[in-house]
């Protein structure tokens, strides 16, 4: 995704605007001047000079010629196939934010790696395969060798 | 000196079966990941954090290095083969190795770059063993205000020495030290930029942000070209890997040994690593080569020149990582990230307090660079298969793998949130130009860099001179100001010279 210097300068801007806003609300150190404001309203400047010379720049860089769109997309977004991919990829770790806890880690990630699989082109049988080993081997390494609590779900009994 | 104790407790530490059996399967991992194209050497290095997480500090640390010494060499393999780099730093000398496998000397390309690989990783070592101790006695004498300085240095050097385009890496280091802003302040503990969110009170955690920034946006990019992209093609490999490999090393002493020392030094300065420390070291082998116009058509001198100044700079950035807590490159970044969560703080005591743990570190640096010449050979022996395992497997069995690393760390589906809103923020970022590593260097700098500048005023009751007063800090600090001084020189001059040629074109 291709943003143009001079959009994203402006962003930067209105985030350092945003973060001198708030940080003129933290309390400074009892008897001096530098406390928890200072890091942050140092950076709010930051952020609003550094906008601001993005911005000139590529301002400046159109009126010798360039033609650099505000807004673009890679083709290979653009091609429908590439836009569902990467949807998916943003899907499966969000199937895992929301229902993670409620459904476990085994079955939620059994199912989002077989649809992704399925999508990126393996066949049924290889893909069931690889989820089920990619979900076991993380089981494995991860709950099992280094105890960290994965959420259990409907398993939980069972497991 | 160390004593002969402290040595043998180290050995005691590196040398057991657990550690070796680590860093053999780390040295694989990192061998794969780095050959596979798309897959850096970084990012080898944050997929193994979550793991170390779980182990004590000398096996946790052996695997990081292990794992990413072989990814630095294994990006050489895709390099040559597919003139894809694997890692980023093996981008400078692609064009030499793949037009060497073309003329059919596949081989030949990739055992030098494997001997002077393990050669220039040994002479890094052995710098970072003759240094860091030395260096970290003298650092002994540091306060909160020299280590403000050596935060400060180390955040000027990742804009101005590392960076391409220094506006949009200070933009990139800006964004890294407003996210080590969220949570308690290190001062008075006043709640800053949580929204609300309990789970920010900690502050964002730096596994999973590291995560979303070196593997997510990887991953997303190799999932929306999966379908547009072809599949590669890789030629075949045949004969043996060393021959006539002593009859190069014997031809380029001076090469091996200069490439090495420049490496080491690059990669010691803080903010640059093996990529620059590759680049630089083929630029100057081009330029007093007695064949410059061998450069990019196949020459082995460069090859010998670049391949052994990368993996001698991962010695090089662990001086600085471990003497002063100052990262040298996003690899070392994640190193010192890893120290502080086995309570090894980086910095000069962790030679008084713990020397057994950083000699035994030392002692598996070296092991890791012998072991690096029969993997290597065997990742090369393998590498049409490894190379084939195709990217639409690959790719939905590493993002698994992030989410359960990231949620490892916190325990929660938090940390797997802030790994994708990272990740994604990193992704948009980085297709506009704006490099990752600032990123992660502001977020584990901005503590120090604020929590030592606060100290420092409530020692010195708000009196800024105060920062000039001892000597040491008062060099360094004028140090900082130079560097500073010379990019806005540079950049004003760089300015003035385009306004020149843009008014020479109107010109005409």
């Amino acid at each position: 995704m291709q943003i143009a210097d001079s959009v994203l300068g402006a962003v930067f801007a209105v985030l350092g605007a945003y973060m001198l806003y708030a940080a003129s609300g933290f309390p400074s150190f009892p008897g001096q001047p530098y406390g928890a404001a200072l890091l942050p309203s140092l950076l709010g400047v930051a952020f609003i000079v550094s906008g601001v010379l993005l911005a000139l720049r590529d301002l400046r860089a159109r009126r010798l010629g360039s033609t650099i769109v505000l807004f673009a997309i890679q083709p290979a977004l653009k091609d429908r196939r590439g836009a569902i991919s990467g949807a998916l990829i943003i899907a499966v770790v969000l199937m895992q934010i929301l229902f993670g806890d409620l459904i476990g880690f085994i079955p939620v990630s059994l199912v989002m790696l077989t649809v992704i699989l399925l999508w990126f082109g393996v066949r049924v049988l290889a893909a069931l395969f690889f989820a089920a080993l990619g979900t076991g081997m993380c089981w494995w390494l991860f709950s099992f060798v280094l105890k960290v609590p994965l959420p259990r779900g409907i398993l939980d009994g069972v497991l | 000196m160390i004593s002969l104790d402290v040595l043998s407790q180290a050995a005691s530490l590196a040398f057991s079966v657990q550690v070796i059996a680590i860093v053999i399967a780390a040295a694989a991992f990192g061998m794969f990941v780095g050959a596979m194209p798309g897959l850096t050497a970084t990012m080898a290095t944050a997929l193994l954090v979550p793991v170390t997480f779980f182990m004590d500090p000398v096996p946790a640390l052996a695997a990081i290095v292990a794992a990413s010494g072989m990814a630095i060499y294994a990006g050489d393999i895709p390099g040559a083969l597919l003139r894809m780099p694997g890692t980023p730093a093996s981008a400078a000398y692609v064009e030499d190795s793949h037009q060497l496998a073309l003329k059919g000397k596949l081989n030949l390309s990739l055992g030098v770059s494997l001997t002077v690989s393990s050669v220039g990783g040994l002479f890094g070592v052995v710098i970072l063993i003759l240094c860091a101790p030395v260096l970290a006695e003298f650092a002994l004498n540091f306060t909160s205000f020299e280590f403000f300085w050596l935060a400060t240095l180390g955040l000027s050097c990742a804009i101005f020495i590392a960076a391409r385009d220094p506006l949009k890496a200070a933009v990139s280091l800006f964004i890294g030290l407003a996210l080590s802003t969220v949570g308690l302040d290190p001062a008075s503990g006043h709640p800053r930029f949580t929204f609300g969110v309990v789970d920010l009170l900690a502050g964002v955690e730096f596994v999973p942000a590291m995560i979303g920034l070196f593997a997510i946006g990887e991953i997303l990019r190799g999932a929306i070209r999966l379908h547009s992209d072809p599949v590669p093609q890789v030629p075949p490999t045949r004969g043996p890997l060393f021959k006539g490999m002593g009859g190069i090393l014997r031809k380029y002493p001076r090469n091996i040994l200069r490439s090495s020392a420049l490496g080491t030094v690059i990669g010691a300065l803080p903010g640059s690593g093996a990529d620059i420390a590759a680049w630089m070291a083929y630029a100057v082998s081009k330029r007093f080569s007695k064949t410059p116009e061998e450069y990019g058509k196949g020459s082995v001198e460069g090859l010998v020149d670049a391949s052994s100044a990368n993996n001698a700079a991962v010695g090089g950035s662990w001086i600085p990582a471990l003497v002063f807590g100052i990262p040298g490159d996003s690899i070392t970044a994640i190193v010192i990230g890893v120290l502080y969560m086995k309570g090894m703080n980086p910095g000069p005591t962790v030679f008084l307090i713990n020397p057994q743990l950083i000699y035994a570190v030392f002692m598996i640096f070296i092991l890791t660079n012998i072991v690096m010449l029969p993997l290597g050979w065997a990742t090369v022996k393998v590498a049409r298969t490894v190379l084939s395992v195709p990217r639409r497997i690959l790719l939905p069995l590493v993002l698994t793998f992030c989410i359960v690393g990231s949620f490892a760390l916190t325990s929660s589906s938090f940390g797997i949130a802030l790994m994708l809103v990272i990740g994604l923020l990193g992704w948009v970022m980085e297709d506009n130009g704006f490099p990752m590593a600032p990123i992660i260097l502001g977020l584990i700098l901005g503590q120090l860099f604020e929590r030592t500048f606060v100290t420092s005023m409530i020692k010195a009751d708000g009196d800024l001179l105060a920062f000039f007063e001892r000597p040491i800090a008062a060099g360094l600090g004028v140090f900082v100001f130079l560097v500073w001084g010379g990019a806005l020189i540079g950049a004003v001059l760089a300015a003035r010279r385009r306004r020149m040629a843009a008014e020479m074109d109107a010109r005409l």
